[in-house]
């Protein structure tokens, strides 16, 4: 493929405006903004991929050309898409210095707590650091036992086989516009492989894996739980974390075989200059579980839907689902179960909390199949106004073609009680710090499912965001 | 006459015969009237098709309600053309000067359907039948015909009582789109006002019968300020299969005004309707609706509750009981405009056959409703293997001072009520009804009392118990 040397003009413009800071360049190959078939070929060929990858993409990027981008939900209409990078290598990615980041993500780190170190991997400051070493041995640890974890490109090239077997068989490329995008041009992201039997009983932390190579736009992730087997994965953080991309548009793919179980935790903080549009989508076989924990605190605009299809008996998929939107904010989030086998069952509980003028939504889908005989779901929502220029939307959809299955939706929208506050106050606790207490108690049933520290950065952040939002 | 399928091969001559019915219709009427009929008839052919696409249709098959797929026969008095319709225009102005007076020309079969549906054990205060629109049979007791209430044919009011009809014609349920806009040029329908502070004790009835291959009926009640009153519609749509109702139902209650309305929708094999229902209720206002859908191949009935003065209130119930290949569909809004509102809304279905029922509710609260009091619920019962239930509750919040919940739950009949019924000695297919008769009276007996809940039970019982035939 030829490259023409094009036209670089100022690729941080907008966080020149927004943030008052800008990237200084070096770019290596010369990258092009925008989308086209040489575009998509030449990420391939740079990856120096085989040809059924260089082919999945090409028709994927035919896909992308005919789908319409969605109606509903959140507005994306802002959207360039000829105005972005959609390849560029990590020696390409702007350096900047700490200097650079904005001092209001500073102090939220300051105010989590949060390391030295970490913060400038967290503000995209480059990091080369002790969980290096940490992901070394956890390798060995995990190598030893026949666990494959690492990035989608080398698996793509050192474990072809599985690869081939499993990519895109839960999304297919044509599944919407921003899957048939990410299939085209995808980059990075995990391949996780957990042999019959082995249970993987530290969460695997994308966090160890990517922080050589910073985040990637595109990203592509697939696990595979074979038969027994069982692993957590855990990606994102609960500190923000700052992007300069302004479209992040990551395809997960989940394969749960019988009687397997994955838990797939994100903690999705970006800054809010970012688009997450993100597709999830996960197959439980026979008796296999699925869990997917997600909780959203940052970005622009936020569209998100873990799906379960429950393709074998007794399967049981979970969604346990946290938005908090703020000012600015959209978080469009929800859920949805397929249950095409007997017996199966799904369990969604969303919390989501709106403030500032912050606006969420819960969207989702219960759909069981003639044949899913008994299959059961549940789907409790929650939805907390801080105040009254906020909103919170509810759309649920109970499709049900099977006689015998029991669905059951529930849904709350409400402010903070002042009976609640009322009571906290009398026993002497301040206003603010009530507001928080309630909001923790509100978001617990998500909390207390997260890995410790987590949840500790969680609550902190959100006793953070809560500050003088009430009173 | 040419046939559905030739006219639509010539586009113009359909929206010519539009034109002619519209002109038919307005050569009688006030010219305000005829103008808002012209109106709508430009914006019923220049309105776009609605598109399977789009989000409100995704769950309907549009096909099926195709308007120009349907002849724009008259029904009852088929083959009339426009000097006939001036006839049964003059014999309802001539009816509208009488009242207190009974007028019947009914057939026996008309007779028993209509007996059927008419309360038992309860004096109604005033009854209008129409048979495609045109009245059939009008009464009114003296003591509401002295209170000033006036039940009667929509054009005959727009004659008499304009300032009453013309600022509330299409208010709510404008030309829209082609289906309003087809009901707003070619409707003809019933006009009830009850004066302010007027208190009915006994209920007023309005039967829209309709035999037309398309029907266009259109139900306009005012309430004024602190009126009481209890209404019961009825659509008997007795249409050829296949035929298309759009029928429309404007509901305004004034200040303080209080309504229980019973809407019953009968529909027979084979037929079609598009329901288009709203109501707005002004401060203190109150309204309690049950509305009932049975029968028809499709059934899609939108309703509307906007509570748009302070502490307005709305209970609305809703019961359906789809049998055979039968699909009903209930789209409702409760949009609470104003602070202090409550709304509360139940909409309960026993499926049957091969049916399909769909739920579709939004409850819309805009910032300056602060202190609303919403909820919302749709269950289901499965009774047979291949009927398939979708329930899809919407919130949409943008106040905090609120209080909006919903629930919706599809599922089977609970095995342990079915084991004990049977332990008793009740046969499968009877415990299995009995247990959804319960089902469905949860909801009934919340229900305004109109008289009319023996036979609502009745009908629906019948069509659970009909199950997979029809």
């Amino acid at each position: 493929m030829a490259m023409e040397p094009t036209e670089i003009t100022d690729v941080q413009q907008s966080y020149k405006e927004r943030w008052g800071w800008h990237d200084p360049e070096r770019p290596v190959h010369k990258p092009r903004r925008g989308l086209s078939r040489e575009v998509v070929e030449e990420i391939s060929w740079l990856k120096s991929e085989p040809e059924w990858m260089r082919r999945f993409r090409l028709r994927a990027y035919e896909r992308y050309e005919q789908k319409p981008l969605p109606t509903w939900g959140a507005d994306l209409s802002t959207i360039d898409f000829q105005s972005i990078y959609y390849f560029l290598r990590a020696t390409e990615r702007p350096e900047r210095s700490w200097e650079d980041v904005p001092a209001s993500i500073k102090t939220t780190f300051d105010r989590l707590g949060i390391p030295e170190a970490e913060r400038k991997h967290l503000a995209g400051v480059s990091a080369q650091y002790e969980s290096e070493v940490v992901y070394h041995q956890m390798k060995q640890e995990l190598t030893s036992r026949g666990v494959l974890f690492t990035d989608m490109d080398s698996a793509v090239r050192d474990h072809a086989e599985l690869v081939q077997r499993y990519f895109a068989t839960v999304i297919p490329p044509g599944d919407n516009k921003l899957a048939a995008l990410n299939s085209a041009v995808w980059s990075g992201g995990s391949f996780i492989y957990v042999p019959p039997g082995v249970k993987v009983e530290i969460p695997l932390q994308a966090y160890f894996r990517i922080n050589a190579e910073s985040v990637g736009q595109f990203e592509r992730t697939l696990i595979i739980a074979d038969e027994g087997s069982f692993v957590h994965y855990v990606e994102g953080c609960t500190a923000p974390v700052y992007s300069s991309d302004s479209l992040h548009s990551a395809v997960v793919e989940l394969i749960a075989l019988p009687h397997s179980r994955i838990r797939y935790t994100t903690i999705q903080n970006w800054s809010q200059n970012v688009y997450n549009l993100v597709t999830k989508r996960a197959v439980a076989h026979e008796a296999a579980v699925v869990e997917w924990v997600d909780g959203n605190l940052g970005s622009r605009t936020t569209m998100k839907y873990p799906a379960v299809v429950l393709t074998g008996r007794r399967a049981h998929g979970e969604v346990l689902s946290l938005a908090m939107a703020g000012p600015g904010q959209c978080q469009d989030t929800g859920a949805k179960m397929t249950h095409v086998a007997p017996e199966t069952s799904s369990l969604v509980v969303s919390k989501s909390i709106s403030k500032g003028g912050g606006r969420t939504s819960y969207r989702g889908l219960v759909k069981v199949l003639p044949g899913a005989t008994g299959a059961k779901a549940n789907v409790r929502c929650d939805a907390l106004l801080v105040d009254e220029i906020s909103r919170s939307d509810t759309y649920p959809t109970l499709d049900i073609q099977e006689q015998t299955a029991a669905i059951g939706h529930e849904a709350t929208v409400a402010r903070i009680g002042d009976d609640q506050l009322f009571y906290l106050r009398s026993r002497g606790i301040p206003e603010a710090e009530a507001a928080a207490m309630i909001v923790r108690g509100f978001i617990e049933p998500i909390t207390k499912q997260l890995p410790m520290e987590y949840a500790v950065e969680l609550n902190r952040l959100i006793e953070l965001q809560m500050d003088g939002s009430v009173g | 006459m040419t046939t559905a399928s030739e006219r639509l091969t010539a586009g113009a001559t359909r929206g010519d015969e539009l034109a002619r019915r519209v002109e038919a219709l307005a050569a009688t009427e006030p010219r305000w009237l005829g103008e808002l009929r012209r109106s709508a008839l430009a914006r019923a052919l220049a309105a776009p098709a609605p598109r399977q696409g789009e989000e409100r249709w995704r769950f309907t098959e549009l096909a099926r309600l195709d308007l120009d797929g349907f002849e724009l026969g008259e029904g009852e008095r088929s083959g009339v053309t426009g000097a006939a319709s001036e006839r049964s225009g003059a014999t309802e102005s001539a009816a509208s000067e009488r009242s207190g007076v009974t007028e019947s020309a009914a057939s026996e079969r008309d007779q028993r359907e209509l007996a059927a549906v008419l309360p038992s054990g309860v004096e109604l205060a005033g009854l209008l039948v129409l048979g495609d629109g045109v009245v059939v049979e009008r009464r009114l007791d003296d003591a509401a015909a002295r209170a000033g209430v006036i039940l009667c044919d929509l054009a005959s009011a727009a004659r008499e009582q304009r300032e009453l009809v013309e600022r509330r014609l299409a208010a709510q349920v404008g030309p829209a789109d082609r289906f309003s806009a087809h009901n707003l040029a070619l409707h003809r329908g019933a006009f009830l006002h009850v004066p302010p502070g007027v208190e009915l004790e006994r209920p007023l009835q309005i039967v829209q019968r309709t035999r037309a291959s398309a029907s266009f009926t259109r139900n306009l009640a005012v309430l004024g300020r602190g009126a009481r009153a209890a209404l019961i519609s009825v659509e008997l749509r007795r249409g050829p299969a296949p035929s298309l109702g759009v029928p429309v139902d404007e509901v305004s209650l004034e200040e303080g005004a209080s309504l229980e309305w019973t809407a019953w929708r009968r529909s027979a094999a084979g037929t079609r309707a598009l329901a288009l229902a709203s109501a707005e209720l002004a401060e203190a206002a109150s309204l309690a609706m049950l509305a009932v859908s049975e029968g028809g191949e499709l059934t899609r009935v939108q309703l509307d509750v906007a509570l748009a003065g302070r502490g307005a209130q709305a209970e609305l119930l809703g019961l359906y009981a789809p049998g055979g290949k039968e699909r009903v569909e209930h789209w409702t809004r409760q949009l609470h405009r104003a602070p202090a509102t409550r709304s509360n809304l139940h909409y309960r279905g026993a499926l049957v056959g091969e049916s399909r029922a769909l739920y579709h509710g939004t409850i819309e609260v805009g910032g300056e409703a602060r202190r609303t009091d919403a909820y919302q619920a749709n269950r289901n019962l499965l009774l047979s293997p291949r009927a398939a239930a979708l329930s899809s509750p919407k919130l949409e919040i943008a106040q905090n001072d609120v209080r909006c919940t919903h629930g919706a739950t599809v599922g089977p009949i609970d095995p342990a009520a079915l084991f004990y019924l049977m332990s008793r000695g009740l046969p499968r297919e009877e415990a299995t009804a009995l247990i959804a008769r319960g089902f469905l009276a949860s909801v009934l007996e919340r229900a305004p009392a109109s008289g009319l809940a023996p036979a609502i039970a009745e009908a629906l019982a019948a069509a659970i118990a009909r199950g997979g035939e029809a």
